[in-house]
């Protein structure tokens, strides 16, 4: 049977190609797609904690060079000038990447979030100085909304396609010809789609009705309520304040409490849900790393108070604060860590209301079937009472960030200012908190307290105190 | 037996699509066919691509190897030398065609056939053919090798290199020399005065005494057949000194320019693109009088090159409109750091109101290894040589892809030791003596001890502005933002990435090597000689004019009065706004005069800037001064 054998090893023949070409291929596809290259050593776990993976490349990242270029091509969508910058994210001379981002080649250079882009904030003693980075406090700066908004924005822009993002590339390096294809063929267009998809899913961020969030805050439970679990968009608005993420030991415990409305149990979860937002899965390499950042995260001390402390008004203080804040704020005490029914409290609800428990029990379904292995999220009706580390580096204050210094908190709700600029870092040491900015830099972002979720009202405790009290309390409160 | 002209077809792998390919391949380049003279029992193979007959074989009746059957046997062994390890056998499988088999050194190898049915191309034809391709192969491999031409001129002598050897600022910034040399002719109403030269670039003078076709600070590189022109470090720190107005200028490299307009220059460089005689019926028929670009070139500029280099000068002055905020700057200074904002594309309407001035003068560049280390650039951002000189190279053009990376480095070694020329006039001795006592007392800590060792406490570090109290503008004009961003210029290149950027809160003090040739003084050349600047602000000239080169002997600088020579108007320098403008009698942000005066406290020690010192201290010291 000659003419079969021949055929048979034609097909033989044709086979072997076939294998080598699609071995080829494949490693190709390998190599450029998903060979994960180990990370950059650190120095330290402060340094990793500011630019380490934790993990989120791979499903949130931005290909590098088109992170590098897309501020040079779409400047109009950023709030002012300066690149990345100019949304407030804190970058460290010198640095390749802001603090809270992260480059890692998986297939080629991406870069993506960690925890340090909304808990690494800074500060300055005065205005001719260069900011004081510190790991763990809550990044008052960062327009976590004007971030959304740039990218969206210039995914949906046609100014995003290959020639224009390449041409942009070519005046800062030189790709290689299988590099641009790649860039012009999967990378871009890929990349618009997704971010395409994503603002789709985020248009409700941008609602005008929804008050926006300026610096240092984020809605931080209608994120997941919609990114995650994908239920319909409701009226609620929840933006608050940032949180500071250092000496978690104190805050971590058995009944213990975290985030604003008291609604995750466990540090684990808090670490979990958060990763989630940037694009991490479960799997080894992420428990692994979450062990290393709860340990980090609970050891990290709250930074000292830079300016000279009374030593004599704070120790007077000290007895005010045992008095009157302890049993809610002491690590420890009864009620820290614990929710303060919104009656009692009486600050502005709207960030409470915009979790329930529909959107907790959907949320922890969704978490399962990720494979998230955590303490479940639950529905709580008042907000936490956090200890107060390093609380004069927390301003502003409340949970939405509606109260702009230590001092104001403890006037009655109708004596606080009713608007002042956030996102300016110079420290005031006599109302502990932030400066108001000068008036030629009012680019910052005005806090009206009569909008939707930025009420001042509620947390009267303190107020009628002696004004001698209150001056001893505020210096009582700088040695936190 | 066989006669006449057969087709030949190569066949390896039949059926596949390869099979075409490999048999297209072979007929036009290898091989045509057999021609077979039955006569003698011999044939010829065409080969080549021109198909010529070349390779004898003996042609006989035989038994296959293949099968033991009867089939025709072509021999090369005999008749032929480079093919005398091939033997063909051919056996008809069609009326007219032939299926043949090579065995080379016995062993089978391909097949292929010998048809024939159809007749042969005429051999002209295929010759014409094959000339073609070949012409057009050739044509490809010169347009290729042309359009991958990069070929900078070069200097051997490194002092020559710096004047005019490339930082590859040509590659994406280049204009075409035949437009380098045309514009001035054909706009010269853009002009101040005849030709570049009247924006005050340097024409050196060539060993027969003629002007060289290139001013200092001008390099020329061929990339993609073009000639192209951009500038170079020269540019800006290169300067000339004159005697006396009758002199021949002395030309002094590395000391900042003093008679070098880029402000103007660039101005006229767009008012001549958006002129509407800027289009190629008017440019190439110049261009094509001038004879210097051949005719491809000629299409090249009609149809790509003007548009493009119209484009380019349009976004440029659109990035820069900074520079409307700005004063004029004049002759021998520039904004170093607004104009790497419009190279990230910061939005300049968004600058605020206090970074939009960043005018300074131009530096000195000698000396740099003693310089390593120090705080460079007037604010002191930047503690490394190499940095600086990637982040200046910005300003020539050079790009991280095109930096011309060998020839940066053969500038920065030159540049590590060169030194400045020692004062050209006469020195009073004894006067030395006394002024190098002032100096160490007042001088000494901030600025070295003398000008060629910087030993000093404070030098190359930064004084905090509430001290020194100059303009603060060029301070304030590098901010924060722009200092993170430009972490990412050069990102890709390994170590060459900017990483020692900061913002500061004063200016550097600089060592004073070749002190007396770096006039105007201060960080904005506000101050027109040494003597103005020892001198309290409020008696410091409040205008002046700058460009003029003529050494003033006595005030130490430049003389500052000429308003104009044969026809050149010199730049007038205003420190205030004048009488009668909306803000008479105040400071123009930028230019101010003041500071650097007085007594100052550093750590517990007290000097004075020499402002207060007796007149005869003062004169001792400008002397002292001339000995850097």
């Amino acid at each position: 049977m000659k003419p079969s054998r021949g055929l048979k090893s034609f097909f033989l023949k044709l086979l072997a190609i076939l294998i080598i070409a699609a071995v080829f291929l494949g490693s190709f596809i390998w190599i450029q797609f998903f060979r994960e290259e180990p990370e950059q050593s650190f120095a330290n776990e402060i340094e990793r904690f500011k630019y380490g993976s934790i993990g989120g490349e791979q499903n949130a990242g931005i290909p590098y060079w088109i992170w590098i270029v897309l501020p040079r091509i779409f400047p109009d969508y950023l709030p002012g000038s300066g690149g990345y910058k100019s949304l407030g994210v804190t970058w460290e001379e010198g640095h390749e990447l802001p603090v809270g981002f992260t480059k890692k080649v998986i297939g080629f250079p991406r870069v993506g979030n960690n925890c340090a882009l909304c808990h690494a904030g800074t500060y300055r003693t005065k205005p001719d100085e260069v900011p004081t980075v510190v790991p763990g406090s809550p990044t008052q700066a960062l327009d976590a909304r004007g971030l959304f908004h740039f990218l969206f924005s210039a995914a949906q822009d046609s100014r995003f396609n290959a020639d224009t993002i390449l041409a942009q590339i070519g005046q800062m390096t030189n790709l290689s010809f299988v590099d641009r294809q790649l860039y012009r063929f999967v990378l871009i267009p890929v990349m618009r789609k997704k971010l395409v998809e994503q603002a789709q899913k985020g248009a409700w961020i941008f609602e005008h009705d929804r008050p926006e969030w300026g610096p240092g805050r984020d809605d931080a439970f209608n994120l997941p309520k919609y990114f995650v679990v994908g239920l319909s968009v409701d009226e609620t608005t929840g933006q608050c304040d940032f949180n500071s993420a250092w000496n978690l030991k104190i805050r971590n415990g058995p009944g213990l409490l975290f985030n604003w409305g008291g609604e995750t149990p466990a540090l684990r979860s808090v670490i979990v849900d958060s990763a989630l937002g940037l694009g991490v899965r479960p799997g080894k390499a992420f428990e692994n790393r979450l062990t290393e950042l709860a340990k980090f995260l609970s050891d990290l001390p709250p930074p000292k108070y830079p300016f000279p402390i009374d030593v004599v008004r704070a120790n007077a203080g000290s007895a005010i604060y045992t008095a009157q804040c302890a049993e809610c704020h002491e690590p420890g005490a009864a009620k820290t860590s614990h929710v303060i029914p919104i009656d009692e409290i009486g600050t502005d609800r709207e960030r409470l209301d915009s979790w329930t428990q529909k959107a907790a029990d959907a949320f922890n379904e969704k978490m399962k079937r990720l494979e998230f292995n955590r303490p479940a999220t639950i529905k709580n009706n008042g907000y936490y009472s956090p200890p107060l580390d390093g609380i004069w580096l927390r301003a502003p204050y409340l949970h939405n960030g509606s109260v702009r210094t230590l001092r104001d908190l403890l006037n009655p709700p109708d004596q606080r200012a009713q608007s002042f600029y956030r996102g300016y870092d110079v420290i005031d040491p006599v109302n502990v908190g932030f400066k108001e900015p000068p008036i030629s830099q009012q680019q910052y972002f005005l806090l009206d307290s009569t909008k939707r979720g930025n009420g001042n009202q509620g947390h009267t405790y303190g107020t009628q105190l002696s004004d001698e009290d209150k001056e001893n309390l505020l210096e009582y409160m700088k040695t936190l | 037996m066989l006669d006449g002209e057969g087709i030949g077809t190569a066949i390896i792998w039949p059926g596949t699509w390869f099979a075409r390919l490999f048999a297209l391949f072979v007929r036009w380049f290898l091989w045509q066919g057999k021609v077979f003279d039955a006569q003698n029992g011999r044939l010829r193979d065409r080969v080549t691509p021109f198909g010529i007959r070349g390779i004898n074989a003996t042609v006989a009746p035989g038994k296959s190897r293949f099968d033991q059957q009867a089939c025709t046997v072509i021999d090369y062994s005999e008749t032929s030398f480079i093919a005398r390890m091939v033997r063909d056998e051919i056996r008809e499988v069609a009326p007219g065609l032939y299926l043949g088999k090579v065995f080379l050194w016995g062993k089978p190898s391909i097949h292929f056939s010998v048809s024939f049915q159809f007749e042969t191309v005429p051999t002209f034809w295929r010759r014409v053919i094959a000339i073609a391709c070949a012409a057009l192969l050739v044509l490809a491999i010169c347009l290729g090798r042309r359009f991958t031409s990069n070929r900078p001129v070069t200097y051997d002598n490194p002092a020559e290199n710096f004047k005019y050897g490339s930082t590859g600022g040509e590659i994406s910034s280049g204009l075409p020399y035949s437009l380098w040399k045309l514009l001035p002719e054909m706009f010269p109403q853009y002009l101040p005065g005849k030709g570049l030269k009247s924006v005050g670039f340097i024409y050196e003078k060539d060993a027969n005494g003629k002007e060289r076709d290139l001013p200092i600070g001008v390099s020329r590189r061929t990339y993609q057949g073009i000639d192209r022109v951009f500038l170079n470090c020269a540019v800006c720190h290169a300067g000339t000194v004159r005697d006396t107005p009758q002199s021949e200028p002395r030309i002094i490299i590395g000391m900042g320019s003093n008679t070098v307009d880029l402000e103007r220059f660039q101005r006229f460089l767009t008012a001549c693109v958006k002129d509407g005689d800027f289009n190629a019926d008017r440019i190439i028929p110049e261009v094509a009088k001038r004879g210097s670009e051949g005719w491809l070139n000629r299409m090249l500029l009609r149809f790509i090159g003007l548009d493009q280099m119209r484009q380019r000068l349009l976004v440029l002055d659109q990035r820069f409109r900074f520079l409307d905020g700005e004063p004029e700057f004049g002759p021998g200074r520039f904004d170093t750091f607004n104009p790497p904002k419009a190279l990230l594309n910061f939005r300049i309407d968004n600058l605020s109101a206090e970074e939009r001035v960043g005018v300074c003068d131009f530096p000195s560049v000698w000396y740099q290894r003693k310089r390593r280390g120090m705080w460079l650039h007037w604010d002191g951002n930047n503690n490394r040589v190499e940095e600086r000189n990637r982040s200046a190279s910005f300003g020539t053009g050079a790009t991280p892809p095109t930096l011309d990376r060998q020839n940066i480095k053969r500038i920065e070694d030159f540049l590590l030791d060169a030194y400045p020329p020692p004062y050209p006039y006469h020195i009073d001795q004894a006067l030395v003596m006394k002024g190098a006592l002032v100096y160490a007392q007042h001088c000494a800590a901030c600025h070295g001890k003398n000008g060629v060792d910087f030993a000093g406490e404070y030098v190359g570090t930064v004084t905090p502005i509430e001290k020194i109290a100059t303009d603060p503008c060029r301070l304030d004009s590098y901010t924060e933002e722009l200092c993170v961003n430009q972490n990412l210029l050069y990102a890709g290149y390994g170590d060459e990435r900017f990483s020692h950027f900061r913002k500061t809160f004063g200016y550097a003090n600089a060592p004073l090597d070749g002190v007396w040739s770096r006039a105007p003084y201060l960080h904005n050349g506000s101050v027109p000689t040494l003597r103005d600047l020892l001198e309290p602000a409020a008696n410091r000239p409040k205008q002046f004019y700058r460009g003029y080169d003529v050494f003033d002997q006595i005030r130490v600088g430049f003389v500052a009065n000429v308003a104009e020579e044969n026809g050149h108007k010199f730049f007038l320098y205003r420190t205030v706004y004048p009488d009668g403008a909306p803000k008479a009698g105040q400071s123009i942000p930028g230019n101010g005069s003041f500071g650097h005066e007085g007594w100052v406290e550093i750590n517990g020690k007290w000097f004075n800037y020499g402002t207060d010192l007796a007149v005869d201290e003062k004169d001792a010291l400008v002397e002292y001064l001339k000995t850097f």
